[in-house]
């Protein structure tokens, strides 16, 4: 592919039209926080107004992800709970669900359970907020599904080259569009004004070390990644394991042996976070609601 | 050990844990195996989840065949020195579990 090809791919991935679009209220609830006089009563009643999207947030934080299984009963209480950050990527996250099943198999099941293997770690490695490492690895690969979106041909041109050379998702996009999902990623963060955290996590998940500010998030969802890939549940685009980064490890401070706790607690949530999807019945209610 | 949702449940599955009611209340006590009829009792009484012995959702996740699947998931990274270390300490990992949860089985049916 020359040269110009990947400048005018560029272009159209950045020209970003046809994207999911966030629902309304996420706009508004992130113009409330920035007001320093807002209460967390204040920004639960505006999401709440939004019944579908409560019921998909609530389903979300009281699945095994995020560690309250079946204990959060409202909006107001998970806000509290998981803080406004966690709460903005699930309200993404939902929001990209539909787009994201149909856009590439497995992918939603692959995020998931990034999700929740990076969460896993971070509880391991004694971070503080464990729930803010999940979102990130709820939402690593959205950059993916913003380029089968937006680029169909050449998503599908990847997917080709991922089979016909034997390469990894991240390689073939590079051999294809110049670029990879990383990039996309850091680009979707800046343009949604995602928190600094989950923005490095995104952008910097396969090279943790090249994290300026955040190298524990991007590190953890690295880790997330190679765990979730090992057990090959759902498909980040490929059946390989991505090398583990030694620096990752160290970053979080923690062991290979330590990794022997966070693959026991995958394996025993495994089933359960499967459950987790918002299906094409709440989409139809979705689409109700926004009418009226 | 495997948690899963109500929906997934077959009978002949073995409870790991006893269900309880959301006030705390037990319904059915720990290795009692589930029937068609005490399945729908649960769905009944909006029990959602449960755990059940062993690997009973066949996930392709089980260990044994975690450990087969290895050479094939780490095939591009041969050469890697702390590749290869990561690979051989996965493997034993899998297998341990892999021991241990066909004891878990063995014993079950004793």
């Amino acid at each position: 592919m020359d040269e110009d090809l990947k400048t005018s791919a560029k272009g159209q991935i950045l020209s970003i039209r046809d994207l999911p679009t966030l629902p309304k209220v996420l706009e508004e609830v992130t113009r409330l926080v920035q007001d320093p006089n807002t209460t967390i009563e204040a920004i639960a009643k505006v999401i709440s107004r939004d019944q579908v999207l409560s019921a998909k947030v609530l389903k979300m934080v009281n699945s095994p992800v995020y560690g309250f299984p079946g204990r959060i009963s409202s909006v107001q209480h998970a806000l509290v709970l998981l803080g406004f950050n966690v709460i903005r990527g699930v309200i993404i996250s939902t929001s990209v669900f539909e787009v994201m099943t149909r856009a590439m198999e497995g992918l939603w099941e692959h995020s998931v359970g990034c999700a929740l293997a990076t969460g896993l770690v971070a509880r391991k490695a004694g971070l503080k907020d464990p729930e803010e490492y999940s979102v990130c690895g709820l939402l690593h690969d959205l950059g993916k599904v913003v380029a089968a979106v937006q680029l169909p041909e050449l998503h599908k041109a990847v997917g080709e080259t991922v089979r016909s050379q034997d390469l990894r998702w991240l390689e073939a996009e590079k051999a294809v569009l110049g670029f990879g999902h990383d990039r996309i990623n850091a680009w979707l963060a800046e343009h949604w004004h995602l928190p600094p955290t989950l923005k490095e996590a995104m952008s910097a998940h396969h090279v943790p070390e090249r994290a300026q500010i955040y190298p524990q998030h991007a590190a953890a969802v690295h880790v997330g990644d190679f765990v979730v890939r090992v057990f090959e549940y759902g498909s980040g685009g490929d059946d390989q394991a991505v090398p583990l980064s030694p620096n990752a490890l160290k970053l979080l401070g923690i062991t290979l042996a330590d990794l022997d706790e966070v693959l026991d607690g995958f394996a025993e949530n495994l089933a359960e976070v499967s459950g987790v999807t918002f299906a094409p019945e709440d989409a139809d209610t979705a689409k109700g609601k926004a009418c009226n | 050990m495997q948690k899963i949702p109500l929906t997934l449940a077959k009978p002949g599955m073995k409870l790991a844990q006893p269900i309880t009611k959301a006030n705390g209340m037990p319904i059915v006590g720990s290795g009692v195996e589930l029937s068609e009829a005490l399945i729908s009792r649960l769905e009944g009484m909006g029990i959602e989840k449960i755990c059940v012995v062993g690997d009973a959702v066949a996930t392709c996740q089980s260990p044994s065949e975690r450990a087969l699947r290895l050479d094939h998931l780490f095939r591009r990274l041969e050469g890697d020195g702390f590749m290869a270390t990561v690979k051989a300490h996965l493997r034993e990992y899998f297998t341990i579990r892999a021991a241990a949860q066909a004891a878990a089985a063995e014993q079950g049916k004793g």
